[in-house]
């Protein structure tokens, strides 16, 4: 087994408890910083550890703290994603259900260093449970001097609040989830300006996910080199958690240095293929990445890596399909998803994932025409011209299935009938 | 402002930066589609058809022309191959969820969406199959909206309408994806979810989701021919287009560029057009006849009511006679109407309906500011950081001042609504006082003693601008709260409250609506709004100001042009000789020397027989608050009484002679509406009868009386008028622009938006001792 960072408390049967995560060394980070380190000096480090937020973009955790100005006015809010609605992806609930002090200790340090007073940990109403065990580690963490006014002795005060979304995709969407947690419609809000100017109510605010932020104390801990050095690539920084579900023997969510190969993964960590199963394709990062194919088999599944081959690695929620699976119908029921979790702020959005559906059923239930492979290839490429970065990213198993599995399209097409079925 | 340089379809521009693409290419005369946008709302960026390649680097992306702003050294298309292929694609998905039932829409030839398509050659047909929407057609009881969802792009122009402009947010979207519509919150219907008939989502739908029910199945577009005009039926002065045909108004829609309205229109002047082609329309003029009326020609109608006229005026003196004005005659009319009585009859009884409320706030308002009416702009409203409304429901009475207040109030300002009943502008209030009916200016007094014991005050104000402080300051102990509590029906605590919380942001703006059953007829109420303006350090500054509006549409106008029986054109008293003079000079017959009547005061003189000839112009006594029985009376005892209106009303039972008018959509004039604006009106459309405007009319009698002082055109009267209106300093007729102009007017013609800071000490804003 690797390094575990977030799982290290990781337990068959429970979860950690507090006093479980303070002899691993919890919250010695927050006192640390809380004694001796500047807000500036938390930044620095994270920065330099290279940590990339784990929601998807990958965008520099540190960096977007930066972006909180100096003398950005008050209050400051900090927003955690714990949405988790990106099909295939589980990592959130794993995590609040392994070790959620790691998460609250990094929440209070990421308040720390943007000097915010607040905390929405932003769940899925679905993880009522996840939620329930949230709120009563954050009262153990308030009990314990943590949390509250003047945390352990300092002047540095920040509150923790655990708020249910009402349950819908795009409320995980960056800007979204500013509007949900206002009790508003959660359309999503184009930049600029962004949260980190101007978010929740108008103030400042950082949102990330709450996978990042649990790296935060580790961080903070053992440095940033231990932090970089723990990646198996040379770029690659920390680990990562991988969700895989699928055509695996033993699927579930599995701590692994950043980058670790695809066929290592499978075959190493999830026990192989099933038997009598082959591996035809997999969605690296949850339902709005491009399908990957035996020929990146043993890419290193990173941030970079996967960029430089023209796929993303969004939430690391490995799907796994095997020959046996008709890919037609997987997009269809992606599809359905998506269509039916667009808000409809935007007409590409809002008529053309429908629309996309509607090609998808025929060509899967036997009604495919030829010149419906064109059109699917217009209305994916269409998606781009969306208001969000949901709709092109509803669009890429699409794009992708025309683009490495057009025969089985075509084959759905002149056989007038799914040939899986 | 930095400037940004970038080129659009080859050509380079030079904008500031902030500019959107769609902006920039606007200035090129490069013409970018738009559906979702409208120039007059928030941005919303949600339809997509306004993408243009942005080309950077070798790159190419899509962006959004409406709301991206431009950067230095871009180069946009915005007609490319990929472009035009991505706007087809938003117009046919669009066309998928539409019923394309073109043929039998109200909307077909005006449609923006129809417009689109033809031009982007797109046809109906290219994802047929496809699931439409089957909502309802027309499910909603709205007196005045037509719906029918199944049209809707969902642009949710009308939610920002109805936000942004009107403030009265009724509709919001439902629903999610595919399935999202337009509709009000829990689907109650558009009346219960707080519809104020204003009829702007219906002005900024593209298609027929939200139409008109005005003309549905029975006009074409192309059929209507539009027309602008003023809408007198209110003091705000909303410009306003007409889309007519033939001989009738099929709806009204607002102008954009008028400064006064910027779009919007109330419901009065949005629906509100019914009258001119009434059954009770006017068509010829008339004589009594036995018990009823015989029509006349036009011509015997003059001529018997000019002659009658003379007859009483020979027999029983001038001061016998009566000229009362309605509220929605010309300026040149005011004045034309003023010239007969003063200059052919004999007498100065000349009034308006709204004269006597007119005159005090001219008073007031001259006495301590300098500046005889409102001393701000609508326009200011909007920008103020307090704003006290006060006196008629200003969203019924006065919209377009109460959609700024409330949009004030939105913007993070302070609202108080002092008014006895809950009305719509409340709603959006921070503070509703219930004070009791007509007890505003005990109101005011209260903040204004409030407001010097905590010494709320804006003293350096006070010290660099205004003069006699110390009168009120000495006079204000004398008045006890106890008498204020008790007129206003408010405790101390409360009104001590709201003195605070106006005085806690400025600029601080008051509005008052004359109501003419409440309205204070006493000029000290209007030195007292100044005064507590003056405290406040909000009066002569933008977004600040003593707002009073008038009743009705032209009252500013009729006082400006002399149809009050006080001052004649101009402002110079009747009483004062040397007044007089300068108007014999100019008409070769000098005015009376006495003073005349009020319409009030000309009602006692018929009771008390005195008075025993009326000229009513556009007026329904029986609408001026008195009990029916006294009106009854006092036209019973006239012994003549020549009515002239555009729609029967009920004095022409007690007529012996009755003029046919126009109404204002069909007159050419001017008009000032309560920002002092001068607005020239346009005949909208002509019907097909004897009925004249009331300035031909007053001119036919006036010519048949003495031809020495008939009018020759609107414009010669015009030009006579302002050689006694010094605040219309030289303006002439033609050159009044479209946006109109506020006078006091400099002798280039240039107005004057705001009453400004005084700049010499004699000119300083005076207070005067407070009196309840």
């Amino acid at each position: 087994m690797s390094v575990q960072v977030l799982f290290q408390n990781r337990r068959p049967d429970r979860i950690a408890t507090l006093d479980e995560y303070r002899r691993s060394g919890g919250y010695t980070a927050l006192s640390g910083i809380l004694r001796d380190k500047s807000r500036r000096d938390v930044i620095q480090r994270v920065t330099e550890a290279n940590l990339l937020g784990r929601g998807g973009a990958g965008f520099p955790a540190g960096k977007k703290w930066s972006l909180v100005a100096e003398d950005a006015p008050f209050p400051r809010y900090i927003v955690v994603n714990s949405d988790e609605m990106e099909p295939g992806t589980f990592k959130d609930r794993v995590l609040i259900h392994t070790d959620p002090h790691t998460i609250i200790e990094g929440i209070i340090i990421t308040g720390y260093a943007v000097s915010a007073q607040k905390a929405f940990v932003f769940v899925r109403p679905s993880y009522e449970t996840s939620a329930v065990i949230l709120e009563q580690e954050v009262e153990a963490a308030r009990q314990a001097g943590y949390l509250g006014k003047h945390i352990l002795g300092s002047d540095f005060s920040f509150e923790i609040v655990v708020h249910r979304s009402g349950g819908r995709y795009i409320c995980g969407e960056g800007t979204a989830i500013l509007n949900a947690i206002m009790g508003k419609r959660p359309n999503p809000m184009k930049p600029p300006p962004y949260p980190t100017v101007k978010g929740l109510w108008g103030q400042p605010t950082v949102v990330n996910n709450i996978e990042t932020l649990a790296f935060v104390p580790h961080i903070i801990r053992n440095g940033a080199d231990w932090f970089k050095n723990l990646a198996a690539t040379e770029n690659g920084a920390g680990t990562k958690l991988y969700c895989i579900s699928g055509k695996v023997r033993q699927p579930g969510c599995i701590e692994l240095p950043i980058g670790t190969r695809l066929s290592e993964i499978i075959q190493d960590h999830c026990g192989g293929m099933l038997d009598g199963s082959q591996f035809k394709a997999c969605l690296p990062g949850g339902a709005s990445t491009r399908y990957l194919t035996p020929e990146h088999y043993d890419v290193p599944m990173d941030f970079d890596s996967l960029k430089a081959i023209g796929h993303r690695l969004g939430t690391a929620a490995i799907m796994v399909f095997d020959h046996k699976t008709c890919l037609v119908g997987v997009t269809l029921n992606l599809i359905q998803f998506f269509s039916r979790e667009s808000c409809g702020w935007c007409t590409p959005c809002r008529e053309g994932l429908p629309y996309i559906q509607d090609l998808l059923w025929r060509i899967e239930n036997g009604e495919g025409r030829e010149e419906y492979i064109p059109r699917l290839e217009t209305m994916a490429k269409h998606m781009w011209n969306a208001y969000c970065a949901l709709a092109p990213g509803a669009a890429s198993p699409v794009e992708s299935l025309l683009t490495f599995f057009e025969d089985e399209v075509r084959e759905h097409i002149s056989q007038r009938k799914c040939p899986f079925r | 402002m930095a400037k940004v340089t970038l080129k659009i379809n080859g050509q380079e521009v030079e904008v500031e930066k902030g500019t959107t693409i769609l902006e920039a290419a606007k200035q090129l005369g490069i013409y970018i589609p738009t559906l979702c946008y409208h120039p007059y709302l928030p941005l919303e960026e949600a339809c997509r058809i306004c993408v243009v390649e942005d080309i950077r680097g070798g790159w190419s992306t899509l962006v959004a022309g409406c709301v991206f702003p431009v950067r230095n050294g871009m180069v946009i298309e915005t007609e490319s191959e990929k472009v035009i292929e991505s706007r087809r694609t938003i117009m046919e998905l669009l066309l998928s969820d539409h019923p394309n039932d073109c043929m039998t829409c109200y909307a077909t030839g005006e449609c923006e969406l129809q417009d689109m398509a033809y031009l982007y050659k797109v046809k109906p047909t290219a994802f047929e199959g496809g699931e439409r929407h089957k909502y309802e057609i027309d499910p909603d009881p709205n007196p005045e909206l037509h719906l029918n969802m199944n049209k809707c792009i969902l642009c949710r122009r009308c939610i920002r309408a109805c936000s942004e402009i009107q403030g009265a947010d009724v509709w919001t979207k439902v629903g999610r994806g595919f399935d999202q519509r337009i509709s009000t919150a829990f689907d109650l219907p558009t009346m219960e979810a707080g519809c104020e008939l204003c009829g702007h989502c219906v002005d900024f739908c593209p298609v027929d989701a939200i139409g008109w029910r005005r003309g549905r199945d029975e006009v074409r577009s192309w059929q209507l021919k539009p027309c602008a005009t003023v809408c007198l039926q209110c003091s705000m002065g909303c410009r306003a287009a007409y889309d007519v045909l033939d001989e009738k108004v099929v709806r009204v829609r607002g102008d954009f560029a008028s400064p006064a309205n910027m779009g919007a229109l109330c419901k009065m002047g949005r629906f509100n057009f019914d009258f001119i082609n009434s059954p009770d329309r006017v068509r010829t003029a008339c004589l009594k006849d036995g018990d009823g009326l015989a029509p006349c020609s036009l011509e015997d109608g003059l001529k018997t009511a000019a002659s009658a006229l003379e007859k009483v005026r020979d027999t029983d003196g001038g001061n016998a006679i009566g000229v009362v004005c309605g509220g929605m005659l010309t300026n040149e009319e005011y004045y034309l109407a003023q010239k007969l009585a003063r200059g052919a009859l004999a007498c100065n009884n000349v009034d308006n309906i709204d004269g006597p409320w007119q005159q005090v706030i001219y008073d007031g308002l001259a006495s301590s500011t300098g500046l005889g009416a409102m001393s701000n702009t609508l326009g200011d409203i909007a920008k103020a950081g307090a704003v006290l409304a006060l006196g008629a429901d200003t969203i019924e009475k006065h919209a377009i001042a109460g959609i700024r207040a409330r949009k004030a109030s939105r913007q993070g300002g302070i609202l108080i609504v002092a008014h006895p009943q809950q009305v719509p502008l409340t709603k959006t209030a921070t503070k509703h006082l219930a004070v009791k009916e007509g007890s505003e200016d005990a109101l005011v007094l209260g903040l204004i003693k409030t407001i010097i014991e905590e010494e709320l005050y804006d003293k350096d104000y006070l010290e660099q601008y205004t003069q006699e402080f110390d009168k009120l300051q000495r006079n204000i102990e004398k008045i006890g709260m106890g008498e204020l509590t008790e007129k206003t029906g408010l405790g101390e605590q409360e009104i001590r409250e709201t003195a605070q919380l106006y005085a806690s942001k400025k600029p601080a703006c008051l509005i008052y609506g004359v109501d003419r059953k409440t309205a204070p007829l006493n000029e000290t109420f209007y030195r007292m709004c100044a005064a507590l303006q003056m405290l406040l350090g909000s009066l002569g500054v933008e977004g600040g100001g003593v707002n009073v509006m008038g009743c009705t549409g032209n009252a500013q106008g009729a006082i400006d042009f002399g149809a009050v029986a006080k001052y004649l054109p101009g402002y110079s008293p009747v009483t004062r000789a040397a007044a007089r003079k300068t108007v014999g000079k100019l008409w070769g017959v000098e005015p009376s020397d006495q003073g005349g009547l009020s319409w009030p005061e000309m009602f006692e003189a018929i009771e008390k027989g005195e008075m025993k000839a009326l000229y009513l112009i556009g007026v329904d006594p029986f609408e001026l608050g008195y009990p029916r029985a006294k009106v009854e009376g006092a036209l019973s005892r006239l012994s003549l009484l020549v009515v002239q209106d555009c729609v029967k009303n009920r004095a022409f039972d007690y007529a012996h002679v009755v003029l046919p008018s126009l109404s204002f959509i069909e007159k050419e004039g001017t008009a000032t509406n309560c920002e002092r604006r001068v607005q020239r009106l346009h005949k909208a459309l002509t019907i097909c009868s004897d009925a004249r405007s009331d300035f031909e009319l007053i001119n036919g009698v006036l010519s048949n009386l003495n031809p020495e002082l008939k009018a020759e055109s609107l414009a010669a009267t015009f030009a006579e008028a302002v050689q006694l209106i010094k605040e219309l300093d030289g303006l002439s007729f033609e050159q009044i622009p479209d946006e109109g102009v506020q006078w006091p007017v400099d002798g280039a013609g240039a107005g004057t938006v705001r009453l400004g800071l005084p700049e010499e000490e004699k000119a300083r804003f005076k207070f005067y001792a407070a009196r309840l």
